[in-house]
């Protein structure tokens, strides 16, 4: 069988799987298909157990995060158990920045293994490359123990079902307050990891913290005489936009198009809508055109970077922390960046504006997508599941305790110094951590700055403010088959399209007609797969 | 105003000259321009580098902060080691597997000549896939050794190719004087052929240094222990993923801008191949056209 890497890429990794391996991943899974959504929603999820050791001083609730205003004086010990068996665990995962020092130079690593009391192997690879490195070792079928699975790997149920160990005797209902910490993590976000009518992994939980909203410099505006800005409509938020635009000083007010907050302006879905059943997408509302004209009309403006079209992150990034651009569309996760990436001016300040709706009153923005990735463990790993899963539940010990200090910041003296209470790290612990653990398992996110209390409490209010007006995707936890071969692919064609049409350089009314090639593609057929998971799993 | 002329050939006028410099400024611009604002944005001063959104032409002092914290934490160090082994060891292995497949393949006279001939240029249309060769480098007990980045593409039939045209094409009365002399055949290779192919050789070498030197795929697949990665999948990693170097959840020191870093690294891995170059440049046109036109 000849396969490139593309087409491999592109969603021959079952093919080939049964090529190389003998071993269909999905089957089981068609002869099981039909009631699959039944069987999922049948499947007792763990019970929540919120973790009250630790008091949060801006307590959260289960959507808004808890916030922090100093790292807590005597950090609890929550686990007293080394949770290892003695024996090298292996792990494979994407890690999000620089290439830390191998184990052996690496005094964080080593650290870990001996609070561990097992070696952790960590297998890595960059974001992007992470998805060629998986697809190869799951069809060399050389899978670690410890596997961190991205949520859009295509056909997951099958995978897992070929490959991971089945947890729900361990994790369903009660079973799980056996691990507190992973009984801590809210059952939302367990509901990503059922597959096939059982719990195939622990979720790495994002929800709230990956919510974004558009950022700006507080500095900035505030030069300008602007104050706590508050835009009312879409009219304001585009004079916003003008008043801090100066190109022959290279100022533009945005580092990209605000097209998704415009689209929350006019309660565009968040990718998928239920309604009675029946499922729209995003793409289809009806309000689309108008919010692309309306960023039309920003571009054409100029109040938006002029290489905005061309340039990667990084360097958004740098036009906001340059002062180039002073509104960027981001995450609350990208706020703290932002501070991490200023912590020399002392006027750095960040903060957000509330989304208003496009002719007035409120709009609707979009939670953040809920998992960052499921872990899974190998079914031919010699562990116990036991074992792996209180590795698992070590590196869900919250935020205050004694683990989550050590997890984030390493040892102090090395990794960080403390400032009153709080832990300030140092270039080694920022470079010996990054080991990837926040992929095994993770807690939610606490809202925090070190040394700067400000910074969680704008957080924590403006989560408060936002949080009852979220719009969800309604296809979190309804599996469609074409959504995990195709969803990438069209995507981006509907992404280079409304660049596009942005930029002027296609009209608005070639929305309709690509919306119609997308459905036909597999927008449909999307459709068709989640009303009847949907179904399923309200009929039972 | 006559023109000038120079061995029987009269040179342009002086405008049309002025013309011709300022295209040949202009794509010379073209060219060191992007290179220049590399190594300025490598050592300018963070704050400049920031300020100016990420790229930088001329730097208002020097700051080599991006090459300290690029060196201390070893990685681009250890995998710089990595990358200068695989390439000057891979190079000799792959010259020395390649040039003995391509001189038997040139011998006449050999049987199973066309058949293996055959074997190679087939391994030039139908690569083996990811997958496959995977599970061949698996199979061979390679995973996490430094040998799985040189012996799965220790042979490339091109190369193979191109060397066994050169060696066919080597009089044959040179051979056979070696022979009458009272040589074997690995003598003759060594002592007769060999001296008399260093351009190819090097043309050659170097495709294989460049190749090795270049690679990354194979070690995003076949290693996990990120000591043996070498510098591209290093330097890879710092480009590819867009966050700064530091966990976003942590506060922390200041580090230096995210693209000085990228630039650095960018600096230390072109370096060492371009250091290389002008040795072998004066054999490059020699070897490459031996290949081509007699091939």
């Amino acid at each position: 069988m000849q396969l490139s890497r593309r087409t491999f890429l592109g969603g021959g990794l079952a093919a080939a799987a049964v090529a190389v391996t003998g071993t269909p991943l999905i089957s089981g899974c068609a002869a099981g298909k039909k009631n699959q959504a039944a069987a999922n929603l049948a499947v007792k999820l763990p019970t929540y157990t919120r973790f009250t050791g630790v008091k949060p001083d801006l307590p959260g609730t289960d959507l808004v995060l808890d916030g922090f205003l100093k790292y807590p004086a005597n950090p609890l010990k929550a686990i007293t158990d080394k949770p290892g068996d003695g024996q090298p665990i292996t792990f494979m995962t994407n890690i999000p920045g620089a290439i830390p020092p191998a184990a052996d130079k690496n005094q964080f690593w080593q650290a870990l293994n001996e609070r561990l009391g097992s070696e952790l192997q960590i297998s890595m690879a960059s974001n992007d490359e992470y998805k060629d490195k998986f697809a190869t070792r799951v069809a060399g079928g050389d899978l670690p123990d410890v596997i961190n699975i991205p949520v859009d790997t295509v056909q997951i149920p099958g995978l897992v079902k070929a490959k991971c160990m089945d947890l729900t005797e361990q994790l369903s209902g009660d079973a799980v307050k056996k691990y507190p910490f992973l009984a801590n993590i809210p059952t939302q976000y367990w509901k990503g990891c059922v597959f096939n009518g059982a719990i195939y992994g622990v979720p790495v939980p994002r929800g709230m913290s990956r919510t974004s909203l558009p950022l700006y410099r507080a500095d900035l505006l505030a030069a300008k005489g602007i104050k706590d800005p508050a835009p009312k409509n879409f009219q304001e938020f585009f004079d916003l936009a003008k008043e801090m635009t100066a190109p022959k000083q290279n100022k533009w007010a945005w580092t990209r198009v605000p097209l998704s907050t415009i689209r929350q302006m006019l309660e565009v879905p968040n990718v998928w809508k239920e309604d009675g059943g029946k499922f729209s997408s995003t793409y289809e509302h009806e309000a689309q055109l108008e919010a692309l004209e309306a960023a039309r009309k920003m571009v054409a403006a100029g109040v938006i970077n002029p290489d905005a079209f061309n340039d990667k992150a990084t360097a958004r990034k740098q036009w906001f922390n340059g002062g180039i651009a002073a509104f960027d569309y981001d995450s609350f996760v990208a706020w703290n960046q932002y501070y991490a990436d200023n912590t020399t001016d002392e006027a750095f300040s960040v903060n957000t504006l509330d989304v208003p709706g496009f002719a007035g009153g409120q709009g609707a923005p979009w939670m953040g997508s809920a998992l960052n990735n499921v872990t899974a463990f190998s079914k031919d790993s010699k562990h116990s599941v036991e074992t792996l899963l209180k590795i698992a539940n070590w590196m869900a010990a919250p935020f205050g305790t004694e683990e989550y200090l050590f997890r984030k910041y390493g040892v102090e003296g090395r990794h960080y110094s403390l400032v009153g209470t709080d832990p300030v790290p140092t270039k080694t612990g920022v470079v010996e951590t990054g080991i990837g653990l926040q992929y095994v398992s993770d807690s939610a996110l606490a809202l925090y700055w070190s040394g700067k209390p400000d910074v969680p409490r704008k957080q924590h209010a403006i989560q408060e403010k936002v949080a009852p007006r979220l719009t969800f995707d309604a296809s979190y936890g309804l599996y469609s088959d074409t959504q995990s071969k195709k969803q990438t692919q069209l995507t981006k064609t509907m992404t280079d399209l409304e660049n596009q049409i942005v930029q002027g350089k296609k009209p608005v009314a070639d929305w309709t007609a690509a919306v119609k090639t997308w459905k036909s593609s597999g927008g449909d057929a999307m459709r068709t797969e989640l009303e009847k998971a949907f179904t399923d799993a309200a009929g039972k | 105003m006559t023109r000038r002329i120079v061995n029987g050939v009269q040179m342009p006028s002086w405008p049309m000259r002025g013309f011709k410099g300022l295209v040949l400024l202009v794509f010379c611009a073209a060219v060191i321009i992007p290179f220049v604002a590399v190594i300025s944005t490598s050592i300018a001063p963070n704050k400049q580098v920031t300020d100016s959104g990420g790229l930088v032409l001329l730097p208002r002092s020097v700051d080599l902060g991006a090459y300290q914290s690029l060196f201390a934490g070893g990685v681009v160090t250890q995998a710089l080691f990595v990358s200068i082994f695989v390439t000057v060891i891979g190079t000799l292995l792959s010259l020395t597997a390649s040039c003995l497949l391509a001189y038997s393949l040139a011998r006449p006279g050999f049987t199973a000549g066309r058949p293996i001939l055959l074997v190679v240029l087939f391994s030039m249309l139908f690569s083996p896939g990811i997958i496959p060769t995977y599970l061949v480098v698996k199979g061979a007990g390679l995973l996490d050794s430094i040998w799985a980045l040189i012996v799965p593409t220790m042979v490339s039939a091109f190369n193979v190719i191109v060397l066994r045209a050169f060696f066919a094409n080597l009089p044959g009365e040179i051979t056979e004087s070696a022979r009458i002399d009272g040589a074997g055949e690995l003598k003759t290779f060594a002592y007769i052929v060999l001296p008399l192919s260093k351009a190819v050789l090097s043309v050659i070498g170097l495709f294989y240094a460049v190749g090795y030197w270049n690679a990354f795929f194979s070690a995003l697949l076949y290693l996990n222990d990120s000591k043996l990665w070498p510098l591209q999948l290093v330097l890879r990693t710092y480009v590819i993923n867009d966050t700064q170097l530091g966990s976003a959840e942590l506060g922390t020191e200041q580090l230096p801008p995210q693209s000085s870093i990228q630039m650095a690294i960018l600096v230390v891995s072109i370096v060492p191949i371009l250091l290389v170059y002008p040795f072998l440049q004066r054999h490059f046109a020699k070897g490459v056209l031996t290949g081509a036109v007699k091939g």
